[in-house]
């Protein structure tokens, strides 16, 4: 019986050792590699282009203007244009009953010829961030147009903000109707990008002559490919990838997890600390012996319990208290659901962490540094804060990286409480960033997921958020450890 | 020897000065358990408030009935029978894949460089954001392996998250038995299984459980996993087999305070 | 060695010195447990008195009692007579702080604090007398030269840990940081059983040459370190004060036969 036993019981361990490492290991590996998905990103942009009679009313809209052509990629078509598109027949000239000028878009970067299909709708493409594109347009005036000028008015499509592409866009004429000297038109988009630009009138009397009318083309040149494009973007301000110009800047999302987490040990740190001080070298044994377990108590509640007590009590305190004080404005508190409730709640949650690990830190220093202070005549508090304090100094700071690491990623409050809307920081007046409504990077990943299709490029994202999250957390978690072992002493 | 001509001796002004110092500490100390009430305090109001709020509606109807009229009236029956089902059965899945791998780590598996990494590895995931795990559920067990979102993904999930939290505890527990006892073990020519299981591991096991407690206060507390590898606010099948529920979405107690908070 | 300087303890030897450390039937309680059963003891100013016995006899329980470190122990009682330099540090309303500074002490194991060699020592005299800048620095140095440590730490002592030291350094930093505090009593439990022969040597020759200033008691486990350091030694078995005279005499002509088997090497 035990020549069987022992070999199979160390198969079985071992088999489990190996699963251990599998699950790892399976765990790092789709972590990152799901990652991946976020690489496919195209790069969506677009640009509305209309033109108009000079000089331009003052309540001109270009967002509004029907006529305008909207010359955009974006996710949703497809290379070049819909079937439905591509049927639609030229604009007619005289269509253009309300506006004395117009704007007719063209094939993708094509010369004009006699089958050039014209088209005044949008077109949509998507494009890779090393693809470039040209669109070409003609700007032409009705017969309804008055006067010797006219004018191109350009700006972003709506929800487009022209540094979210890796693309260099240029606005340029191409060619002016024949019999017209017009300057030379280059403009950078990046820089430039609403304008307008007054040119010598040209009048097409009939369909036909709208393709002698002047020609444009907007080009986008890529400036880098989509591995750099996709980590570029993450740098940036804008969290938006719901909108048609997708946007996955996380800096704001970073940002957040950073003002909870310093608020949070701002409250945690000390508070913990001081009850693990309290704990360890105060306490009379028996009072001891009932007050470390009950602080350990709350670190076995639930965190969505936590959260109940946020929105039921703390958030609701705040908006009271700030409302009588008449600070509200000034922190800038309109819902209980915001940043500061967030740090409130996310400070008790850290507080028996941080007083568990401190209040090891103190109890492991050995007796006779205690003595040693006695012995020289220091005072209780003389001892305390000038040898005992600075003895668990590396097991106190261990402490409060762990609790760090804690409220990194800890999820349901943040979710709970923030009131989910990606705001970014404003330096101008740092106080209202805290009544105001908030989102991290764990409840960014939390809610986004469960609205993702499955390998798109925002489900790329939220694995490289989690990749992210994952890499800070594992090393502030060592660093923890290791510093709070250092605290360990040879009795 | 001249010791210290650089210090008087005034005694008078000393003893002064030493009720000074002794009333400062006392009121440092004083201000040490003020803050320590202060947090005592926190604690109190916050369970108290939970308690409080909760007691009134906790009855045996509550906790045997389902949800009803739209989540505004009845129990959170189904919510706690999920729960149950889902801790359940991640143990049943953690505990000897955790103990035997922690005993592997501890006994078995030798001092190499890559063990060591490994080890650090799992001290960190122990402490890794559950969110990490539930997006890792989502991607492996819901979409690669197509379980989609069921109580079989959430325990797979959870078992996941449970595995470092048992075995590093486990693994703990046995270095901390005396190796002066491990060898006497052998000497009395016990095979390494008898080793184990009759000299180390009844030493280990109140480490060991609490890893266990540990892991299951995780499990049980931590909402993200269960919400989307494993979760439905409700479902509308009254009866169904064992088989038809494990494979798919359960009620259960954090996404149910989670919706009702939203 | 000079023993010249060391008054005689015992005064049925010589009642002419001034006695700083009385005790008259000085009974110690941990719990239930006796550990001093009525000690009559005196020790005279300056000079070194060993005490000595098996362990468990009391001797670690003695030193604590005069500086009053075993109050922290629960169940720690004491009663009878003790006087130190005058009065009796268990009186209500003494100052604790004013005693310590009377009477300090080392122990066995060197406990420096874990910061720099300057502040270990710095520590006492800034709390105790408020003294900060360069008088500061002068007590440290006076410090470090009266426990002959300076010559080794003077390039850093200022940022060295005290804990980065050898195990006799240590030892001396700790007599330097009590000293800082200017005690006129010294306690030493044992302050060289955790050391090797040579640091044991150089703490010797310190404790002997603080003993010109100071009254040291120090326990030892060590007859010939009693020997070559004490003036007076005192003989303590299970509790009780067995027999304490000149240590020449003691070892010489033990008055006891529990002192004439201990010290012959027969137990303990
Ligand atoms: N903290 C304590 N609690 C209870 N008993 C103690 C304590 N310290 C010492 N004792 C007991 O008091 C007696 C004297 O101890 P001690 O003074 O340390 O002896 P020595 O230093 O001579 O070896 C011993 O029997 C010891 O067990
Ligand atoms: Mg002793």
């Amino acid at each position: 019986m035990r020549r069987f036993i022992d070999p199979l019981m160390g198969t079985a361990v071992r088999i489990s050792g190996v699963t251990v490492l599998l699950v790892v290991g399976a765990l790092l590996f789709y972590l990152v590699g799901e990652a991946r998905n976020a690489f496919n990103q195209t790069f969506a942009y677009g640009h509305r282009v209309a033109a108009q009679a000079s000089p331009l009313p003052s309540n001109y809209d270009l967002q509004l203007d029907p006529n305008a052509s909207i010359l955009s990629a974006t996710p949703e078509g497809t290379e070049g244009l819909d079937e439905k598109e591509e049927s639609l027949p030229p604009p007619s000239v005289f269509s253009l009953i309300d506006s004395p000028a117009g704007t007719a878009a063209l094939l993708d970067g094509k010369e004009p010829g006699p089958e050039t299909q014209v088209v005044l709708q949008d077109w949509q493409t998507t494009r890779r961030a090393e693809a470039g594109s040209t669109f070409r347009f003609f700007v032409f005036g009705s017969p309804q147009l008055q006067g010797d000028k006219m004018t191109l008015v350009w700006g972003p499509d709506g929800g487009f903000l022209p540094e979210y592409v890796p693309h260099k866009l240029r606005l340029r004429l191409v060619r002016a109707p024949s019999g017209i000297t017009a300057p030379t038109v280059d403009i950078d988009l990046r820089k430039e990008p609403t304008g307008s630009l007054e040119l010598p009138a040209f009048v097409a009397q009939t369909d036909e002559d709208i393709q002698k009318g002047y020609l444009f083309e907007i080009t986008a040149t890529p400036t880098t490919n989509s591995f750099w494009a996709t980590l570029g973007g993450l740098l940036k301000t804008s969290w938006d990838p719901t909108s048609s110009y997708a946007r996955y800047g996380a800096v704001p999302l970073f940002v957040a997890t950073l003002i909870i987490t310093l608020l949070s040990l701002l409250i945690a740190a000390p508070l913990g600390i001081t009850a693990a001080v309290f704990i360890s070298e105060l306490a009379p044994q028996k009072l001891k012996e009932w007050l470390k377990p009950f602080i350990e108590l709350l670190a076995s509640v639930p965190t969505v319990v936590l959260a109940y007590f946020g929105i039921t009590f703390v958030g609701p305190a705040f908006l009271e208290i700030v409302g009588r004080l008449g600070l509200a404005p000034a922190f800038g508190a309109e819902s209980s659901r915001s940043l500061i409730t967030v740090a409130l709640v996310m400070g008790i949650l850290l507080i028996p962490t941080i007083a568990s690990v401190s209040e090891d830190a103190l109890t492991n220093i050995p007796q006779s540094l205690r003595d040693g202070g006695d012995a020289l005549g220091l005072t209780k508090f003389e001892t305390l804060w000038k040898v005992l304090l600075p003895a668990a100094k590396s097991g106190l700071i261990g402490a409060t990286l762990l609790g760090m690491a804690r409220a990194i990623g800890e999820t349901m409050v943040v979710w709970l409480l923030s009131g989910g809307t990606v705001r970014m920081p404003t330096l101008a007046e740092p106080l209202t960033n805290l009544g105001k409504p908030t989102k991290a990077v764990s409840d960014t990943i939390a809610i986004d997921i469960q609205n993702v299709s499955f390998g798109s490029v925002h489900y790329g994202h939220l694995f490289i958020l989690a990749t992210l999250l994952f890499i800070v957390t594992l090393v502030v978690n060592l660093t923890g450890y290791r510093i709070a072992k250092k605290a360990q002493w040879t009795h | 020897m001249d010791a210290l001509t650089s210090l008087g001796n005034h005694n008078e002004l000393l003893t002064k000065r030493d009720s000074k110092r002794s009333l400062w500490s006392g009121v440092g100390v004083a201000a040490i358990g003020l803050v320590t009430l202060f947090v005592i305090a926190i604690i109190l109001f916050l369970i108290g408030t939970i308690i409080l709020r909760g007691a009134p509606s906790v009855n045996l109807g509550f906790l045997s009935q389902p949800p009803l009229e739209n989540m505004t009236a009845g129990g959170i029956w189904p919510q706690i029978r999920g729960t149950l089902l889902l801790i359940g059965g991640t143990f049943l899945i953690a505990l000897p894949i955790g103990i035997l791998g922690g005993i592997f780590l501890a006994e078995y598996a030798g001092s190499s460089r890559l063990i060591g990494l490994v080890r650090g590895l799992i001290t960190s995931l122990a402490g890794t954001p559950s969110i990490i795990y539930a997006l890792f559920g989502l991607a492996v067990f819901v979409l690669i392996l197509k379980l989609n979102i069921s109580v079989i993904a959430g325990w797979l999930t959870l078992a996941t998250m449970a595995l470092p939290v048992i075995v590093l505890s486990t693994e703990q527990a046995l270095k901390a038995v005396p190796n002066s006892q491990i060898e006497a073990g052998y000497a009395l020519g016990m095979t390494r299984w008898q080793v184990m299981s009759k000299v180390a591991l009844p030493q280990a096991m109140p480490g060991i459980i609490t890893g266990i407690i540990l892991a299951s206060g995780r499990a049980a507390g931590e909402a993200p996993p269960i919400i989307i590898t494993a979760g439905i606010y409700f479902r509308t099948e009254k009866e169904m087999g064992f088989l038809e529920l494990i494979r798919g979405a359960t009620e259960s107690l954090p996404l149910h305070i989670t919706e009702g908070l939203r | 060695m000079n023993h010249s300087q060391g008054a005689s303890i015992n005064p049925a030897v010589n009642t002419t010195d001034e006695v700083i450390v009385s005790a008259k039937g000085l009974r110690v309680y941990y719990g239930d447990k006796e550990a001093l059963k009525g000690i009559d003891f005196s020790i005279t100013k300056l000079g070194v008195t060993a005490l000595i016995g098996p362990s468990g006899c009391g001797k670690s329980t003695f030193l604590r009692t005069l500086n009053r470190m075993n109050d922290r122990i629960p169940g720690f009682r004491v009663t009878g007579n003790l006087i130190i330099e005058g009065e009796n540090p268990y009186a209500k309303g003494v100052d604790l702080l004013e005693l310590r500074r009377k009477v300090g002490m080392v122990f066995q194991k060197p406990n420096p604090f874990p910061k720099s060699i300057y502040e270990n020592i710095a520590v006492g005299p800034r709390a105790h007398y408020g003294i900060r800048g360069s008088k500061l620095d002068q007590v440290v140095e006076e410090a470090l030269n009266a426990a002959a440590l300076w010559d080794e730490v003077k390039d850093d002592y200022k940022r060295k840990s005290g804990l980065s030291l050898s195990g006799g350094q240590q030892q001396r930093l700790c007599i330097a940081r009590m000293l800082a505090v200017n005690p006129d009593i010294v306690l030493m439990d044992e302050p060289c059983s955790a050391l090797d022969p040579i640091s044991t040597g150089r703490i010797e020759e310190l404790i002997v040459s603080l003993s010109q200033t100071k009254t040291v008691v120090i326990v030892t486990h060590n007859l010939q370190q009693a020997e070559r350091v004490s003036s007076h030694t005192a003989f303590f078995m299970f509790g009780e004060l067995v027999e304490a005279a000149p240590t020449e005499e003691l070892f010489a002509n033990p008055q006891r036969d529990a002192t004439r088997d201990y010290v012959s090497g027969r137990f303990g």
